[in-house]
């Protein structure tokens, strides 16, 4: 565990000097500049707005933080040959992998955290200013599941990491961005998947589109944005099993990504 | 490779494969919990389909942006540019990309619905855009009440904007004085439709339900209107009685007591006053009720005419001028005068004046 964290501490540490908290001040850009103009233009939906913009703002950064430093995590390693002076120390490679991916999950969450702060921040100057208006309109702020929206976020990350980890313990850097942005692609998409498997006459079609449903990961699951703007269902149960959900499907994926780690060869 | 080295790597297959098939439950309680898989909706087979995958799932964000340039379309062009379909299309993409969207459904439908100069007059598309809005968020009060409004001041169907205010007021997390507004609302819809006795039911749960004593007050002053309103109708039969027996009018509703065609005298209004003849249509009115209508005639005739002069800088020139202003440039109609009588109209002040008084 203590080699694990060692790598996770390195990966961190390589994670800032890459200087990705800048992203930060792209985002608190990004969301100042547009919520005074598209709020100011929105017929009076201004939290809608912000939180519509800030939430998936947030998402398309983490995912974009998540595919281009993950695939870059065991490849940089092996091409720059340091991966020769890591195993040269008593580490196993399932331990490089696991700290490869927690560092990186790490740098996320800062990352996350402090975008999910600015957005509120600025949600609160909003609702504050509009109190009536919004109460009016969407009978409720949902700071709550404002959080939660942004947590289920976080969760997608984590998955998005574990896949990009994956095709990065194998093929090229931008190879591993296609096959991972692919992947995103149809997770997003599960539940038409889901969809083809319940209308199609074919059994045997069904059932494997009912098995490509479950095996590729469920983005649509990790998508509470709406929730944040009209409250909803995100109860403690649904928090609980998609937590679970993704702790398990990351899992298998750091498993899949140590076997594939583990025939690699270094000439 | 030894026996220990090559089952390492079936192992660990195993415990992924074991990991997968953990995972399904999870996502079988997911779906429960979420009701079902999310994105299926009818919208998925119809043009907006393309849109929800190119969005990428950041539909909400799509939703937005086409709600901006739908209202840049409002603001840049006059209303008689503007397309209605496009605006439907505008609509139904920004619901189906955000189907929890209330404002999008409220604002489109009424927009479409109005007719000009401040909609398009596409009455049944407004509606259908409403409809959809009721399906999608069977929760909230706000879509039926809009459409009730819809159906009761364009296509004039009252029982259906009835129909409707009543679904509003059973929508669940109304204040008790809400749900009396538009129990009331529906009541009132009732009532211009001519179901005065749905109507007064309505007015009576109001009566003995409501917690604030002047909702108690005004469902008690309607439920006395519908009952005069009855009385009216029971005593223009009457009248009508009489002519057919004795070839005239009787010069008072008392004379009609005298005669035996109303038995056991002229009853007392509910709304107070007394009951009056209104030769010109021959009827039976309410002094009281004549009264109010005649007012509310008044107010509303004096209204348009200062509505008008704002629109052409001049009162209109005649009643007949201020008829034609309201019946073809409002959605309203030119009241009657609830007697029968004529307006008196003055075109230097603008102001229209009832041809008889009551006392």
């Amino acid at each position: 565990m203590r080699r694990i964290l060692s790598v996770a501490h390195n990966t961190f540490i390589e994670a800032i000097r890459d200087r990705v908290l800048y992203s930060l001040i792209l985002f608190a850009i990004i969301m100042i500049l547009s919520s005074l103009v598209f709020a100011s233009i929105s017929a009076e939906q201004y939290n809608k707005i912000v939180k519509d913009l800030g939430l998936t703002a947030i998402s398309i950064i983490g995912i974009l933080i998540s595919v281009f430093l993950g695939i870059g995590l065991v490849y940089k390693e092996v091409e720059r040959k340091t991966v020769y002076n890591i195993f040269s120390k008593p580490i196993k490679r399932y331990e490089f992998i696991f700290g490869k991916y927690l560092g990186l999950c790490i740098t996320l969450f800062v990352i996350t955290l402090g975008m999910a702060l600015i957005l509120f921040l600025l949600v609160l100057l909003i609702e504050i200013r509009y109190e009536g208006l919004i109460s009016f309109y969407y009978g409720g702020h949902y700071y709550a599941e404002f959080f939660n929206a942004v947590y289920f976020e976080y969760l997608e990350f984590l998955v998005v990491i574990g896949i990009a980890l994956v095709f990065s313990s194998f093929t090229t850097p931008v190879m591993s961005a296609l096959f991972t942005f692919f992947v995103i692609a149809i997770g997003r998409f599960s539940s038409d998947i889901r969809l083809f498997a319940e209308e199609v006459k074919s059994p045997f079609t069904a059932l494997f589109s009912e098995a490509v449903y479950r095996i590729i990961p469920n983005l649509e699951k990790f998508d509470v944005r709406s929730e944040a703007v009209y409250g909803g269902i995100v109860n403690p149960d649904l928090i609980l099993y998609t937590t679970v959900y993704a702790v398990i499907y990351t899992l298998a994926l750091l498993i899949l990504a140590t076997i594939i780690f583990e025939r690699k060869e270094f000439k | 490779m030894s026996v220990r080295t090559a089952i390492k790597p079936l192992i660990a297959l195993v415990i992924l494969a074991a990991l997968v098939a953990v995972s399904i439950p999870f996502q079988i309680r997911i779906d429960e919990i979420r009701g079902r898989f999310r994105s299926v909706e009818e919208s998925l087979y119809i043009s907006s389909s393309s849109l929800k995958k190119l969005s990428l799932g950041y539909d909400e964000l799509l939703a937005d942006i086409y709600w901006i340039r739908a209202l840049q379309y409002f603001g840049s062009k006059k209303p008689e540019e503007q397309n209605p379909e496009l605006l439907y299309h505008y609509f139904d993409i920004i619901t189906d990309l955000d189907p929890r969207f209330v404002n999008a459904y409220r604002y489109g439908g009424t927009f479409l619905a109005e007719p000009p100069p401040f909609g398009l007059g596409e009455t049944m598309k407004g509606i259908e855009l409403l409809d959809k809005g009721r399906r999608n968020n069977p929760e909230n009060y706000k879509l039926p009440l809009e459409e009730a409004f819809i159906y009761y001041f364009y296509p004039k169907d009252y029982e259906k904007a009835a129909g409707l205010f009543r679904e509003a007021s059973e929508k669940p997390g109304l204040s008790p004085l809400r749900k009396a507004s538009m129990k009331g609302m529906a009541a009132s819809a009732h009532a211009r439709g001519g179901n005065n006795e749905l109507s007064r039911k309505i007015w009576e749960i109001i009566y003995e339900t409501s917690p604030s004593d002047g909702r108690r007050e005004f469902a008690l002053r309607n439920i006395n209107e519908i009952d005069t309103m009855a009385l009216e109708d029971k005593l223009t039969e009457s009248l009508k009685e009489y002519v057919k027996r004795y070839g005239g009018l009787p010069s008072s509703p008392e004379d009609m007591a005298r005669s035996g065609v109303v038995k056991n005298g002229i009853p007392e209004a509910p709304m107070g006053g007394k009951f009056i003849l209104a030769p010109t249509i021959e009827a039976v009115k309410s002094s009281e009720l004549s009264k109010r209508r005649i007012q509310e005639a008044i107010a509303f005739l004096n209204a348009k005419s200062a509505r008008y002069k704002k629109l052409y800088g001049d009162f209109p020139r005649s009643l007949d001028e201020l008829r034609k202003f309201i019946e073809l440039e409002t959605t309203a109609v030119f009241p009657a005068h609830p007697l029968g009588e004529e307006y008196i109209y003055d075109p230097e002040t603008g102001k229209v004046e009832s041809g008889i008084v009551i006392d």
